[in-house]
């Protein structure tokens, strides 16, 4: 009996030994928790395996994510799009209130914006004493998480504009598949071909471009020859005459289409992006959008015949032109864990961290039986060798899409405006746009007045 | 002198609406004293705030021509909106008031609406004012027709808010709902003996009766209506072309768009006094219409 309960107790006492010994181990080795914004593990993909697979590889460190999306700038002003839930103001004040998270997404144009007010880490002694290579980055992305010489962020994914038509439609109105317009003269006379309105109402439209009306502008911008601002990034030139005539023509191209309330009703009728997006349902023959519009129809409409070009310019000289935006990781101001953080940033923006999403998303769009389209990545030479590790598991004409994209994005390509009011631009002259459109003011008069909006806020950031 | 007991008594009370007077303080009565200070500052939140004097306000007055527009367009809901959701809250509520069978039911179902939370039925509405596949403009096609774009237009897009917050009165349904059960039966019988009409039982004893909640509704109806924020928000982003831009909007655009809180705390300010000034001509003004009895 009582070497029983001594054994008993000898038994116990090991136990609490063990217990003790083990709960001091798992102390010791706990992981430092990064807080993450903007990773959006909410659905199953490419973000959820992404945790996964670094969490798994390091032992010191474990990723929290916690606000799924980070959407730093205003809205775009005037777009009927809906939805745009940005969670700007929860990072203004969690990095004001002294908490915010470790890492977070920032969009690379509306960084100035926070960089200049000192909201965010530079990261250049990061950089430096990992002797780390900016230069696998295309350079377009690190010049624009570059302030003042200082590094802000990493950049992460990017995208690009152009043109996407579908084919099948072209055959029905007669135009050759493979050959898109690529001139304003041209896209008119493709467009009117392609349109069909029934009274008032579009059954089909022939083109327009769905990005939002700031991104669409300075698109058109571009295609003319014109600009938005001097190359200092100091004066605002919304009324060089090239800009003015490209405002001129999307004005044009409306009042042509029916007016800007009938074309807004038509796409307010749509999601784009979506299962009801008008490109997908067969309703739009032409239109701009960003290169992520692959995967949208690899995953809404499949069966789709399609294909992609630059935006048709005003004229050749100015073919081919676009402009590129994305994403990166910066540390905000007062980031507990900023080391951990850098960890965590480099290994999201590398090719491990980027493959790893990629098996994720893979796996899930197999599963779903959809094909898989990557994304366009910002590391060189990478888009062309994931486009060829998947190139007899996607038909043709993805591949051709792929390619396409790949070989548009280089060094210098185009951005927005690197400036502390890049934001403020975008949706002023959004605004600008919208007043054009719907007639409220001629272009020449609503980019007069956003000239002189803008400038004045540039002229007060740099104390003039 | 006050006893043991009473003192203890006391001293519980406050201890009991201690957490709310705390929270109180320190989450709504200094942030409306701190915007006091930032509006007559250049405050972006990330950095220490530098006084400016008046400039915020002068240039709201005088540079800010958004903040015009929005005014405009937030006094249009108010004036077309406040009305039109009284006359709702106050018809449905009659209606609900009758003797029918299953009117439990009923009463659930025209409330609830209003309980649903504004994002969602953003959205709906949404899919229900879709200018091609949506069912307004589905049924307004059937009786021919030919719908507008509603938020996709200049024109609609208030009247596309006002409609979707018609549709959700179902608050002020239910005080019209109660303050009409309060009318004592016997002015009714009393009415009836006099050979009064229904309309004029409605005119003469229903209306009177009802002045304070009138009063009330209008007054909260005003004050509500003039801080819409969220339908624009999700629906239009403020579009298009400004036509849905509200005075909250504005603001909350540029203290969380463009870095700008000590402009933002003017806007509030200016907002606050119109409200005030507003609310106060209403108080002023009950007396000659509002019967409490």
């Amino acid at each position: 009996m009582s070497t029983l309960r001594n054994r008993k107790v000898l038994v116990m006492a090991v136990v609490t030994a063990l217990v003790c010994l083990s709960l001091s181990v798992v102390a010791s080795a706990e992981p430092i928790k990064v807080r993450v914004w903007g990773l959006n593990d909410a659905v199953p993909g490419g973000v959820r395996n992404q945790i996964k697979v670094f969490n798994e590889t390091h032992d010191d460190i474990k990723i929290v994510p916690e606000v799924p999306t980070v959407n730093n700038q205003a809205s775009s002003g005037g777009a009927v799009t809906g939805g745009d839930l940005s969670n700007m103001q929860k990072l203004l004040t969690a990095i004001a209130g002294g908490n915010p998270p470790d890492l977070t997404t920032v969009d690379r144009f509306a960084l100035p914006s926070w960089a200049v007010r000192n909201a965010l880490m530079p990261l250049n002694d990061f950089i430096a004493a990992d002797n780390y290579d900016m230069n696998k980055f295309y350079q377009f992305t690190v010049n624009e998480v570059t302030v003042d010489g200082n590094m802000y962020a990493l950049p992460s994914g990017t995208d690009g504009r152009y043109l996407f038509w579908n084919k099948d439609m072209y055959k029905n109105a007669g135009l050759d598949p493979n050959a898109p317009p690529q001139t304003w003269e041209e896209l008119q006379a493709y467009s009117d071909k392609l349109t069909i309105k029934r009274g008032r109402t579009f059954q089909q439209m022939g083109f327009i471009s769905q990005l939002a009306p700031g991104g669409s502008f300075y698109l058109y911008t571009l295609l003319n020859g014109g600009t938005f601002m001097s190359e200092d990034a100091r004066s605002m030139t919304l009324t060089d005459p090239k800009t003015v005539e490209a405002l001129e023509w999307m004005v044009e191209w409306y009042d042509h289409l029916g007016g800007a309330e009938t074309v807004n009703a038509f796409l307010g009728a749509f999601q784009s992006g979506s299962a009801n997006d008008p490109f997908m349902a067969g309703k739009l023959a032409q239109l701009v959008m960003g290169d992520w519009h692959i995967g949208n129809i690899a995953r809404y409409n499949p069966k789709m015949d399609f294909g992609m070009a630059p935006v048709p310019a005003a004229t050749p000289e100015y073919y081919g032109r676009t402009w590129f935006g994305g994403w990166g990781w910066a540390i905000p101001r007062g980031a507990k864990n900023a080391e951990a953080a850098w960890v965590v940033a480099k290994w999201l923006t590398s090719e491990e961290g980027i493959r790893a999403n990629m098996e994720g998303e893979r796996a899930y769009r197999e599963s779903a039986k959809l094909p898989f389209v990557p994304g366009l990545q910002v590391i060189k030479g990478l888009n062309e060798q994931l486009t060829d590790e998947i190139r007899d598991n996607l038909e043709p004409k993805f591949i051709e899409a792929l390619e396409f994209r790949n070989a548009n994005i280089s060094d210098d390509s185009k951005v927005r405006h690197i400036s502390p009011i890049a934001s403020e631009i975008y949706s002023g002259t959004g605004r600008a746009v919208d007043a054009a459109l719907y007639h409220r003011q001629t272009p020449r008069e609503a980019l007069e007045a956003a000239q002189e909006e803008m400038q004045q806020l540039l002229d007060e950031f740099y104390g003039k | 002198m006050a006893s043991k007991a009473s003192v203890k008594e006391s001293l519980a009370g406050y201890l009991f609406i201690g957490p709310w007077v705390v929270g109180f303080l320190v989450f709504t009565l200094g942030p409306i004293l701190a915007s006091i200070y930032l509006s007559f500052t250049d405050y972006d939140v990330l950095n220490p705030a530098q006084w400016v004097g008046l400039k915020n306000f002068t240039h709201l007055f005088q540079g800010d021509p958004l903040f015009w527009k929005s005014l405009g367009n937030t006094f249009y809901m108010v004036v077309f909106g406040v009305p039109l959701q009284i006359l709702m809250g106050l018809c449905v509520a009659m209606l609900l008031n009758m003797n029918v069978k299953g009117m439990a039911w009923y009463r659930t179902i025209y409330y609830l609406p209003s309980i649903v939370p504004v994002v969602a039925s953003s959205f709906l509405w949404m899919w229900i004012l879709n200018p091609h596949f949506g069912i307004l403009n589905n049924f307004l096609y059937m009786i021919g027709i030919e719908g507008p774009g509603w938020i996709g237009s200049e024109v609609w897009s208030k009247p596309s808010i006002l409609l979707m917050q018609t549709w959700a009165a179902g608050s002020t349904m239910i005080i019209y709902l109660a303050a009409l059960r309060g009318v004592p039966t016997h002015l009714y019988e009393a009415a009836s003996i006099d050979g009064a009409t229904r309309w004029k039982q409605f005119w003469h004893v229903t209306l009177p009766q009802l002045t304070p909640t009138l009063f009330f509704t209008t007054t909260m109806g005003m004050i509500n209506g003039f801080q819409i924020f969220s339908e624009s928000y999700i629906m239009t982003n403020g579009g298009p072309v400004d036509s849905t831009l509200f005075i909250v909007y504005h603001l909350f655009n540029n203290a969380f768009g463009y870095f700008k809180m000590g402009y933002a705390s003017a806007i509030a300010w200016v907002l606050f006094i119109i409200i005030m000034i507003i609310t106060l001509i209403q108080l002023k003004l009950s007396p000659r219409w509002v019967h409490y009895n």
